[in-house]
């Protein structure tokens, strides 16, 4: 065993070498004259708390409509999974989320990846599945959709896979469902501070550090992630690189003001289709995402906050085309329980979205007229029985270019018992369309389109014990206005289509501490009806974990992931069918910790495709067969 | 466990396996099979820019001229490429101002190849076809 840890050490130190931050005591560490706990187990006289020791308020739960329907994926578990992106991570965690790839990265423009599908709606590229990083809106001003690959796993607490649209809480795009993002913090004086580094197949080389302090009144969590790769065939190489800061003050009255940004810088190109490659259609983007969060309250009586945010862009393609985006705006929100049955959810929100776009080489500048919008939502949670949750909302928005939207949801949740639960929803949510749709001609755009809507119904039971978990989930989304592109240039169009019903049914078993064991399958079936591109008709997601501890210290662990894609099309109309998807991945970790050392490393590999199957989520572009990556994991 | 010493990390126990972790880590690209395109086509016909599995070669191909060896996708796929046949109404030189016009073609017939292999493929007169295979584009 010695010899296999020595074996990855040198493997992964030998193809990188990160940029090791020295192993820092706390207290070496930290300004200022507040003496705090080191983070051994060595006991130390306990200072006197300190006058900034505040009320604890939790974390606010990033699900907040009892009756819908989600999947909570710890930070952790994103942070072990073999999968290539955290969108992939999460699609392997959820049946009825299908995210695409075509190789390391998923890039941006012609030939992208990392659109998302959430029960039928979502699209490539994906704007209608929202992502919402700390309570921040997270797309491109211009294209409307988030970037794959601008996510980082090492920073997550969790994430929630929120299905079934809710447009009520989180806006414009929410129209079916969210990925809602929370970072993590540390919760205890001191530092900590986490390195991976890995490399393996294709030249690929990966470098993650987190950085998380708190400092009397003061946290920090600060990131950074590289990853340069020659991909698995010619043209899918690039690379990425992202930092992410934040910073938190809490003053003892229980007000906190936290400032977070995130810069990415992607570079890579589309490799174009197997069978005609392409050897220079590069694209290089520049994101920068920066939103501040003033936030009060002392318990679950009163709680709001107040978070402005910015996200700009800059991206250039090999093509001459050349845009600067943003998305800007301010939301406040109010929580409060005016009656012990009674919690009610109210929020003032804006937003702008705008952005200019030219072809260097052909001086084109198609206009671009920003579209903006204010909103005033509401949601009241009742519980007029102990077990019973009924939740109604709505949302007043004014569009600048659509005028006055009306949106609203309801449902119920009932505990039957500890165990077992039944919940139900109707939510109306919708999409505006993006300005690339609206203005771009790249292909082509469609100054008259309208606003996209969906009526989502789900009825759903679960049953949670020490052991098992059971989950079923029947869904049902009438859709109106959905915005499709048809054709290839020249004659291509972008339209509105009419009224699409997509029906399906989702499901989970997992399995826990079955000994050194743990299971987790996942399935999904959907009927999308007509418009079958790149909306698979079936999915299943299989886990099977084991972990062994070898004593206090050593622990060794491997985890089997499988997914099966059943029902991929290319085109609309159940045209261009693709060969069923089937894919595994092994992940072998071992880990040894010690407490008076205050150190943990973990040496792994993960083998992907371990079964070497040839498989393409997208025609023409075939996946890498079995390749892999060797990494070491550093905790001080 | 003890701290690792510089004398553990180079006993010999460890270096198989060391070995080992190098194949994983660097080499699945290096087992990708080699390939390189002949023309043997006619006298009087040129390849531009042949493509197969995963491979682009930038080059024109006079009779019995080859590409480079470069590693490609194992798997099928036929040989596409670009044709000009001289004495043919694509062949335009006898107007100066107009330039000859290269169709796409491809073989008829599916190459296979997998990991480790070193093909050379011949691209052979009676062996051509149109080639309207070029997907759209895909994506965003």
């Amino acid at each position: 065993m010695r010899a296999l840890v020595v074996a990855i050490l040198g493997v992964a130190l030998g193809g990188w070498l990160p940029a090791r931050a020295q192993p820092t005591r706390p207290s070496a560490a930290r300004p200022g004259p507040r003496p705090t706990a080191p983070s051994t187990t060595r006991p130390v006289p306990r200072p006197p708390a300190p006058i900034y020791e505040t009320v604890v308020v939790s974390e606010r739960p990033s699900v907040r409509d009892a009756s819908q329907d989600t999947t909570t994926v710890d930070g952790q578990r994103l942070r072990d999974s073999s999968r290539g992106s955290t969108f992939e991570a999460l699609s392997q965690q959820t049946a009825g989320l299908y995210v695409p790839a075509r190789g390391a990265l998923h890039g941006v423009a012609n030939g992208a990846t990392g659109g998302l599908q959430l029960r039928g709606l979502g699209g490539s590229p994906n704007t209608q599945v929202l992502v919402v990083e700390d309570g921040v809106p997270d797309y491109q001003g211009i294209f409307g959709h988030p970037l794959a690959d601008a996510y980082l796993p090492l920073l997550l607490d969790e994430v929630v896979v929120a299905k079934g649209g809710d447009s009520v809480l989180l806006g414009s795009n929410a129209l079916g469902g969210a990925l809602l993002l929370r970072s993590r913090w540390r919760e205890r004086e001191g530092y900590e501070l986490q390195n991976d580094a890995s490399s393996g197949s294709y030249a690929t080389v990966r470098e993650s550090a987190a950085l998380l302090g708190r400092c009397g009144a003061w946290d920090v969590a600060a990131g950074l992630h590289a990853l340069s790769t020659a991909g698995h065939r010619l043209g899918a190489g690039g690379s990425t690189f992202m930092t992410t800061t934040g910073l938190r003050y809490r003053w003892p009255s229980g007000l906190r003001l936290t400032a977070r940004n995130k810069v990415v810088h992607l570079v890579g190109s589309d490799a174009g289709p197997v069978t005609h490659p392409y050897r220079d259609h590069a694209y290089e983007v520049w994101r920068n995402t920066a939103a501040l969060q003033l936030a009060g309250g002392r318990d679950r009586l009163l709680h709001w906050t107040l978070t402005p945010y910015l996200n700009l862009g800059i991206h250039r393609l090999f093509d001459g085309f050349h845009s600067t985006d943003y998305l800007g705006g301010l939301q406040a929100e109010l929580e409060l329980r005016p009656h012990r049955l009674a919690e009610l959810a109210i929020g003032l929100a804006a937003q702008r979205v705008g952005g200019r776009v030219e072809n260097r080489v052909t001086h084109e500048r198609p206009p671009v007229a920003a579209l903006q919008d204010a909103a005033l939502y509401g949601q009241l949670t009742l519980r007029p029985l102990q077990r019973l949750s009924a939740v109604v909302g709505a949302r007043g928005l004014y569009s600048n270019r659509y005028g006055l939207v009306w949106l609203a949801k309801a449902g119920a949740r009932w505990d039957l018992t500890d165990r077992l639960q039944l919940r139900a929803r109707l939510a109306r949510s919708f999409r505006q369309p993006t300005l690339r749709e609206l203005y771009l001609p790249f292909p082509v755009a469609n100054p008259t389109l309208r606003p996209e809507y969906a009526l989502t119904a789900d009825l759903g039971a679960a049953y949670n014990s020490e052991r098992i978990e059971l989950s079923g989930t029947g869904y049902r989304t009438a859709a109106e206005n959905l915005i499709r592109y048809f054709g290839v240039w020249p004659s291509a169009e972008v339209v509105n289509i009419g009224r699409v019903v997509i029906w399906g049914v989702e499901g989970h078993v997992g399995l826990k501490r079955l000994g050194p064991c743990s299971l987790s399958l996942g399935g999904n079936w959907q009927d999308v009806g007509r418009y079958t591109r790149q909306n698979p008709d079936a999915k299943v997601n299989l886990t099977l974990d084991a972990t062994q501890p070898l004593g206090p210290r050593h622990r060794v662990g491997a985890t089997a992931s499988a997914e099966w894609v059943h029902g991929l099309y290319m085109a609309n109309y159940g045209r261009r069918p693709l060969a069923a998807v089937f894919v595994a991945d092994l992940a072998l970790r071992y880990r040894y910790r010690s407490a008076a050392r205050g150190l943990a490393l973990e040496p792994y590999a993960l083998l992907r495709n371990f079964l070497d199957r040839r498989y393409a989520y997208v025609e023409g572009y075939p996946m890498p067969g079995f390749h892999a990556l060797l990494g070491l994991k550093v905790e001080l | 466990m003890p701290p690792l010493r510089q004398g553990k990390v180079a006993s010999p126990r460890a270096l198989p396996l060391l070995a080992l972790g190098l194949g994983l880590g660097g080499g699945c690209d290096l087992v990708y099979p080699e390939v390189a395109v002949v023309n043997r086509t006619a006298a009087s016909i040129q390849l531009r820019n042949p493509t197969f599995s995963g491979c682009a070669w930038a080059a024109v191909l006079a009779y019995g001229e080859a590409t480079t060896l470069e590693r490609c996708l194992p798997g099928a796929d036929r040989i596409h490429f670009e044709k000009l046949e001289f004495g043919t109404p694509s062949d335009a030189r006898s107007d100066a101002t107009a330039l000859p016009v290269w169709f796409r073609y491809q073989t008829r017939s599916l190459r296979q190849v997998d990991y480790g292999e070193q093909q050379v493929f011949e691209v052979t007169a009676d062996d051509l076809e149109q080639d309207f295979t070029l997907p759209g584009p895909y994506g965003h």
